[in-house]
């Protein structure tokens, strides 16, 4: 477990994060919501440890926060930018034999198995890549290194929708193995496996709830994408179609269940 | 009009585009999409004299496009990508707003016209001292944006940029797309955006695989969900997945 203790962040004369409290663990997916400048990356770079925060402190409940971190992968947007190496094999496993990851080979294989990769790309130029399979490889030049927790920043922007579900599945694969955490403003991707969310909004922490009990309209008004079944469960009530389901209200199938269970055309003739 | 004649494109001795052929009349928006690696970006960089056409030609209103010098081309087409950052060159929004007319040696009394002119349009005052790259994602792409605006091309590509933008930036954008009497062309993965073209093409392998007015698809596709646009689509993996999924479950 990582712990943000009224952690506050300046830049200059601007206040990014103001005394956020929150923890994440390493067993959830936790997604961090909130407008564009919210300060959800800064949160995820303190985190990480890469910008200490100007008060307040990081902590892990039995102490080792810096071993935690060493542990800690970070896809920020657009990795591939940060790609150099000639080929994709040396891309993936070059922070890995920087820091003497054991056993790279078999590690390789099985995240090239595990991400759906064709092994024939790794002596590929990474820049000869579609700009999805690009993402994916940064993705693998990251769980090489078997991290415990894994931030990540928008990764799906760019992708086109078959990525978009690939990258999907592969973070779901990992739920429960990898503490996950996702900023994103595309909800859809992840909401089905998404354990924890947070609203961030000007630097404060507006809520941390589980998903079944998060406040989507406040989500909505900060000037957020709201999951598409919340969206249309809402026009559909609004419309005076009841819905009653004990599935989760948030997905597509708990949408659908609810649809099954009721009865439009008798509610509308009622209403 | 732009026109491109049996155009090719390279990225890294690849051929991305090949024989391409089509036609961008002045007024009119156009919306392309098409999967990751089909070709987007690289026609959007060719258009835009970016990167160099081998063989074939790009015709911009009469003219090719190698007879047009810098500063006159990037009055005529502009271009903005998906990552704002990438763009930047300055260290205050000010002055990166008029770099693009610095940089084609516009006199300074234009420049600074302009870039007062589009500030007020953009409504970035608050921010004009501000480093970009400290700046919101949302705030970068309007600054990213502002700096192509000041130059009023005629023809504005737009590479991407509602791609991680919450809600209520991508909302701005909406509205300055509505509002630009230059021509657009929007290129998008989301699919909702397809409302803003005169024309939607779909773009697969470096070729134009449909081309619709958008009035005809959202005609077809109020009708039937079946059309062959969204089939097309559905091919391509660029239809809307959370509500195909919802009509499955329902059937």
């Amino acid at each position: 477990m990582i712990i943000l203790k009224n952690v506050s962040f300046r830049y200059e004369e601007m206040q990014v994060v103001k005394n956020c409290s929150m923890s994440f663990s390493p067993d959830e997916v936790h997604l961090l919501v909130g407008p564009n400048g919210a300060g959800k990356t800064t949160l995820a770079m303190i985190l990480k440890g890469l910008i200490k925060p100007s008060h307040g402190r990081v902590l892990s409940p039995r102490g080792g926060i810096s071993g935690w971190r060493k542990k800690m992968g970070v896809l920020f947007q657009f990795p591939e930018d940060l790609f150099f190496n000639d080929t994709v094999y040396e891309e993936i496993v070059y922070g890995a034999k920087r820091f003497e990851v054991e056993d790279i080979d078999r590690k390789l294989n099985n995240i090239i198995d595990f991400l759906g990769l064709d092994p024939g790309i790794l002596n590929s130029s990474p820049f000869d890549l579609s700009y999805g399979e690009r993402r994916i490889v940064a993705f693998a030049s990251i769980l090489i290194w078997e991290p415990s927790y894994l931030i990540l920043d928008e990764p799906f922007s760019g992708l086109d929708w078959q990525f978009k579900d690939r990258l999907a599945e592969v973070i779901e694969g990992l739920r429960g193995k990898v503490g996950l955490v996702i900023i994103s403003q595309e909800l859809d991707n992840v909401i089905s496996f998404v354990d924890t969310v947070s609203l961030v909004v000007e630097g404060e922490l507006v809520f941390s709830s589980p998903i079944g009990e998060v406040n989507w309209d406040e989500v909505y008004n900060v000037g957020c994408d709201i999951p598409c079944a919340v969206r249309l469960g809402n026009k559909l009530r609004n419309n005076g179609i009841e819905l009653v389901s004990d599935a989760p209200p948030y997905t597509v199938e708990g949408l659908v269940e609810a649809l099954k269970g009721s009865d439009p055309s008798d509610q509308l003739t009622e209403s | 009009m732009i026109k491109t004649y049996s155009l090719t494109l390279k990225r890294d001795e690849n051929i991305v585009i090949q024989d391409f052929n089509f036609s961008w009349s002045r007024g009119e928006n156009i919306v392309l999409v098409g999967p990751n690696g089909a070709g987007k970006s690289t026609l959007a960089l060719g258009l835009s004299g970016i990167i160099p056409s081998a063989p074939g030609s790009i015709v911009i209103d009469s003219k090719d496009i190698k007879d047009y010098n810098l500063k006159s081309l990037r009055k005529k087409i502009g271009i903005v990508f998906q990552d704002p950052e990438t763009q930047f060159v300055t260290t205050d929004v000010w002055r990166e707003i008029g770099f693009g007319l610095s940089n084609i040696r516009e006199e300074s009394s234009r420049i600074k016209e302009r870039v007062d002119a589009v500030i007020e349009d953009f409504n970035l005052k608050d921010i004009l001292d501000r480093d970009p790259s400290s700046l919101s994602a949302g705030e970068k792409q309007m600054v990213a944006i502002a700096g192509i605006y000041a130059m009023q091309p005629e023809y504005l590509i737009f590479d991407e940029v509602t791609s991680y933008l919450d809600r209520k930036s991508r909302e701005r954008i909406y509205e300055l797309w509505e509002s630009t009497a230059s021509s657009l062309l929007i290129i998008t993965q989301n699919f909702q955006e397809i409302n803003f073209g005169d024309k939607v093409i779909l773009l697969e392998d470096g070729k134009i695989d449909f081309e619709a007015k958008t009035e005809d698809i959202e005609k077809s596709a109020h009708f039937s969900y079946d059309s062959d646009f969204f089939n097309l689509l559905r091919k391509n993996k660029q239809a809307i997945p959370q509500y195909d999924r919802i009509l499955e479950l329902l059937k």
